[in-house]
């Protein structure tokens, strides 16, 4: 082991040192955005009320948007990169039920007030019978 | 020698102009998705071509389509299905070939299911609550006896005449509900108009009730060569669960009968809820599926996915199977060639059909 | 004895592309395997950067000419071979490949003193990634987030160059007198 660490620092000239300390450096300063919003940064929600595209919605900023439908009002969540509908009209508050997603590809129905949110890409589900 | 090496180099850079060119010259697919709110759920169609515009405007005309056969079908709009229920018994009406086309299907599933699919039964339905304004209600009610005997016990019929093209009510005791089998046909005719454009393949997704179809096989020139559509079953008793995914290949249809779709609750005391996918204690679920025979919401099932080739054939089918329980259901999928089914059971056994046996499907609800 | 690079001996002539063909094969052979280990960024074709120990390799005893050549034809005869030739990884591959390779061919030339091969194939693994990364972006734009693996990049760049480098110093003490090379 220690003949294996003095070839290694014979072959390192100052320059290479130098070199790893630098990249060393670039990745430490972009690692806080890799761990808390990096999956999220490059998603969006997409709000669609009555098939129209309504709002698209970042999921790396937290916030809360109410969106209007024909039977009332939606009030969609963001938080932590995920997204969820805290209230919607609707007896059976499926959507509401239907708690947080964050992934490509997953949605979110409140079909009494005809409102959509969807994450896209693929999620290797195409669609779900229901 | 040295001319060899020239030739070689000479091959390989010929080799490497052409990759290089060949790459260039797969174009980037084109994906138009699109929804809308239709006949009571959202009405999502996804397309796949080739060309942005050809892609577009398909879905354009599929959902111009759509629209025109949502009014057409509409237990009460000025469609003739609407007509046809207002004169109630027992004088002829006119119908469109659309819907003359789906009441002559829904006769051949009614007997091809001994009476558990069956359209007449509308006025039952609307005793319970489940009219064409539920969405809003959210509840039903529990009807007395004495309002569902006589319309359990009448004879419910719809005579056609496919001469004519009309199509008279038997008796008082029907309405015609199409609920079961109009959304699949629906479907099928926006297949049927997709496909008349350019795409590659298209997905076609009416609350639930899906159709797909692939029409070239994008083998050689893009990353996603072939691959099947994944479509998942929902887990009847947790919205935020499926129960399975089913891998789907060339032209092929499914849809799904559930007791979570549009139900409530109700407790001893006979006061009622709005329902939810999971069962409540000390509360019974009456769900909009009922069984012909009873006047009552089927038991036995509680969920009910058919694949098959046509969205009409597994609409109407998802349903008679629901009504016709485990046992008879089963027996009724494995009697069709080409159509296979995922059902749940109340005690949450899931059963698949033969066809489905590679289908990696949980014994019990998860 | 005149460094063989520049030698202009016909036996010389030869060997130098019998050598170049042998390289070549071999970068090949390492481009398709290490293709089939699991990405671990999910781009489509993400390489570990392996092969490119060769490319080093080719432009110390052949010259930067000859190794951004063997870059360009390990990229696309390589994914030929693996049958990946029309797929996107390809295109990644390729672009990595010849980025990176230019990268090494300058550090070559002008960041010697300073860097020794270690450092120089650290640059160019790092260039092969974020060339692959950038070139993902800019293709697949469904795929949004893939600006974030960038750290992950860094240290991975890191890493392979560094073994690299190392084993490529190894040989070059080994081999490079008995070539005539510093």
């Amino acid at each position: 082991m220690r003949e294996l660490v003095r070839t290694v620092r014979r072959y390192l000239t100052w320059g290479d040192y130098m070199l790893i300390a630098l990249v060393l450096l670039g990745a430490s300063a972009t690692i806080p955005l890799l761990h808390k919003n990096a999956e999220a940064s490059g998603r969006w929600a997409i709000v669609r009320v009555d098939g129209q595209i309504v709002h698209q919605l970042p999921l790396a900023k937290d916030q809360e948007v109410t969106v209007i439908g024909p039977a009332g009002e939606t009030v969609i969540q963001v938080q932590g990169g995920r997204v969820r509908v805290l209230r919607s009209p609707g007896a059976q508050e499926i959507c509401m039920r239907q708690g947080w997603i964050h992934k490509p590809g997953q949605a979110l129905i409140c079909l009494p007030n005809r409102v959509t949110i969807e994450i896209p890409g693929d999620s290797g589900i195409d669609a779900i019978s229901r | 020698m040295r001319k060899t090496l020239s030739l070689l180099k000479i091959f390989v850079f010929g080799v490497l102009a052409s990759s290089l060119v060949l790459i260039y010259l797969q174009g980037r697919v084109a994906i138009v998705q699109e929804e809308q709110y239709l006949l009571g759920t959202y009405f999502r169609i996804k397309a796949q071509s080739r060309s942005q515009d050809q892609a577009h405007q398909a879905v354009r005309e599929a959902f111009a389509e759509a629209k025109r056969l949502a009014e057409e079908f509409s237990r009460t709009g000025t469609g003739s299905l609407g007509e046809l229920n207002r004169q109630g018994c027992c004088a002829a009406v006119q119908l469109t070939d659309d819907v003359l086309t789906v009441l002559e299907a829904a006769q051949k599933y009614r007997e091809l299911s001994d009476g558990a699919f069956d359209p007449t039964i509308g006025k039952i339905v609307d005793l319970w609550g489940f009219t064409q304004d539920w969405d809003r209600a959210g509840v039903g009610r529990i009807p007395s006896e004495e309002a569902l005997r006589p319309l359990v016990e009448a004879p419910r019929n719809i005579l056609i005449d496919p001469q004519t093209k009309t199509a008279r009510l038997s008796s008082s005791a029907v309405a015609v509900d199409l609920g079961g089998i109009a959304k699949g046909y629906i479907v099928d005719r926006v297949v049927e108009i997709l496909k008349k454009h350019e795409l590659e393949s298209a997905l076609v997704d009416a609350g639930g009730n899906i159709r797909v179809f692939t029409l070239r096989s994008r083998r050689v020139l893009w990353w996603e060569d072939r691959r099947p559509f994944r479509i998942a079953v929902q887990h009847p008793r947790d919205e935020r669960k499926i129960i399975g995914i089913l891998e789907i290949w060339g032209d092929r249809a499914l849809a799904t009968s559930g007791d979570y779709q549009r139900c409530f609750f109700a407790d001893a005391l006979g006061n009622i809820f709005p329902c939810r996918y999971a069962d409540e204690p000390d509360k019974i679920r009456y769900h909009h599926i009922m069984d012909p025979k009873t006047g009552k919401p089927a038991r036995g099932l509680i969920s009910a996915t058919i694949v098959a080739p046509t969205a009409m054939e597994a609409d109407a089918l998802s349903t008679a199977v629901f009504v016709l329980g485990e046992q008879r259901g089963l027996a009724l999928i494995e009697s069709l060639p080409d159509v296979e089914g995922v059902l749940v059971t109340e005690e949450g056994r899931i059963l698949t059909s033969s066809g489905l046996r590679e289908a990696s499907f949980p014994t019990e609800l998860p | 004895m005149t460094p063989y690079t520049r030698s202009t001996l016909p036996e010389v002539w030869l060997l130098k592309r019998i050598l170049f063909a042998a390289l070549l094969a071999l970068g090949i052979v390492l481009y398709v395997l290490e293709g089939f280990f699991p990405p671990l960024v999910p781009v489509p074709g993400a390489k570990l950067g392996l092969s490119n120990i060769l490319v080093l390799f080719t432009m110390l005893f052949l010259g930067s000419g000859a190794g951004i050549f063997l870059a360009v034809a390990r990229s696309i005869l390589g994914s030929f071979i693996a049958g990946t030739l029309l797929a996107p990884g390809a295109l990644l591959g390729l672009a990595g490949g010849l980025v990176s390779a230019l990268v090494v061919a300058f550090s070559l030339k002008r960041l010697r003193p300073p860097l020794g091969l270690v450092g120089i194939s650290i640059l160019g693994a790092i260039a092969h990634n974020i060339t692959q990364l950038a070139v993902a972006y800019m293709l697949f734009v469904q795929i949004q987030g893939l600006l974030y693996y960038l750290p992950i990049l860094f240290v991975l760049g890191l890493i392979s160059g560094l073994i690299t480098g190392l084993i490529a110093v190894y040989l070059f003490e080994r081999l490079g007198p008995e070539l005539g090379l510093s």
